[in-house]
């Protein structure tokens, strides 16, 4: 799966299909710390992503 | 082609963008968006921060929080009775961090037709923070803290106002209590806080102290709020971050985690302000602002700065 991050980064992850949870878990981050979105829409943790989608993960800047 | 589950909104069936999981159900953005206004309200109304007819002034940082703060302060002030907003921003002096943030700033109260007041370290203490800051980094979040504190209360009087709000979420409560503990900081842990305009500064609210900092990071999202803006190259330095991380894993972990652990700092602040009764504010024989002893925190960071780095540190949780 292609996951753009914000900054502009984009990593080519293994993942067939789960909830966006598992992606994260997957790869490490903590949901508390972003807000994911696929093709444009926010999505809530416990929606099923599958291989093609286009997922983006917007790490929560501090402060301000 | 994908969209095999999208989760629903409990209350309308429509789209969800959010799992509440402390309340265990989905919110589309208009309910999320309602959501976090009642809570924001009932932050305000079941504490009785803001009397009808208030002034207000809005520490305005032009990042996610202060943002979303001054724009439900205005969406909300009729229901509130605020007759006036002003923001007010102080500009700390953070090479290549706060011009951005500044600029976000400015257009959020030109589109919002909010006056506003902007202070900057440099004309009021004759030095950037980057510049103060040349051999003492590990120390950027308490000579930042305090001197943006000093120059907020400054812009607030200026401002005519009669009530400051700033944009802290629950995260951030949560990390300075922890923060507290670690240090067995008694006298913050038994400060009053003022908000109820007990001793010498403006009270000061926190209206967003009920939510998460990832809630508020979506309602910026979702209301137009949120801009792609630099981290503050000082944060790797802090105790903070590292507090930071560990309480988002229990938060992960423990839905609600961080909620419950400010109600139980609250009883225990209680119980410590009855051990150890916080000491009557003076005046600082410098500046003649309100201080604990000779000096306030001010007059005594600048000291320093200007003994140079020999001055050793003195808290002892610091790498
Ligand atoms: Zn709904
Ligand atoms: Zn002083």
């Amino acid at each position: 799966m292609q996951v753009r991050f914000s900054g502009g980064k984009t990593e080519e992850v293994t993942f067939r299909e789960g909830t966006v949870e598992d992606l994260l878990n997957h790869i490490g981050i903590n949901p508390v710390e972003v807000i994911v979105s696929r093709s444009g829409a926010i999505i809530p943790d416990d929606t099923w992503l599958y291989e093609n989608d286009e997922v983006l993960i917007t790490r929560i800047v501090h402060g301000g | 082609m994908s969209h095999g589950h999208s989760p629903r909104c409990s209350e309308c069936d429509t789209t969800a963008v959010f799992l509440d999981r402390e309340h265990a159900r989905h919110l589309c953005a208009a309910h999320f968006s309602e959501y976090i206004e009642d809570q924001v309200l009932a932050t305000i109304t079941e504490q009785e921060l803001v009397p009808p007819g208030s002034r207000m002034a809005v520490a305005l940082s032009g990042g996610k929080d202060s943002s979303v703060l001054l724009f439900l302060l205005n969406r909300l002030r009729d229901r509130l009775g605020i007759t006036d907003l002003v923001a007010v921003t102080v500009d700390e002096g953070i090479a290549g961090y706060r011009d951005e943030t500044m600029e976000a700033a400015g257009s959020l109260c030109q589109g919002l037709r909010i006056p506003s007041i902007c202070i900057s370290f440099n004309e009021r203490f004759g030095e950037t923070l980057d510049q103060m800051l040349v051999g003492r980094e590990h120390r950027a979040c308490s000579y930042c803290g305090t001197f943006r504190k000093r120059l907020l209360e400054e812009g607030a009087r200026r401002a005519g106002a009669s009530l400051m709000a700033t944009g802290h979420c629950l995260d951030d409560e949560v990390q300075a209590a922890a923060m507290n503990v670690l240090r067995a900081d008694i006298g913050r842990i038994t400060r009053e806080l003022p908000d109820k305009g007990r001793g010498p500064f403006i009270p000061r609210i926190k209206p967003l102290s009920g939510l998460m900092g990832r809630e508020v990071a979506l309602y910026a999202m979702l209301s137009g709020l949120y801009t792609e803006l630099p981290e503050c190259p000082y944060t790797p330095h802090a105790l903070r971050a590292e507090v930071r991380g560990i309480l988002n894993h229990l938060e992960r972990d423990r839905p609600g985690a961080m909620r419950l652990m400010m109600q139980n700092y609250g009883s225990f602040r209680e119980c410590m302000r009855r051990k150890a009764p916080s000491l009557p504010l003076g005046r600082c024989l410098q500046c003649g602002a309100p201080a604990s002893g000779e000096s306030c925190r001010v007059c005594t960071l600048l000291r320093e700065g200007s003994a140079g780095s020999e001055v050793r540190e003195s808290q002892p949780l610091h790498r």
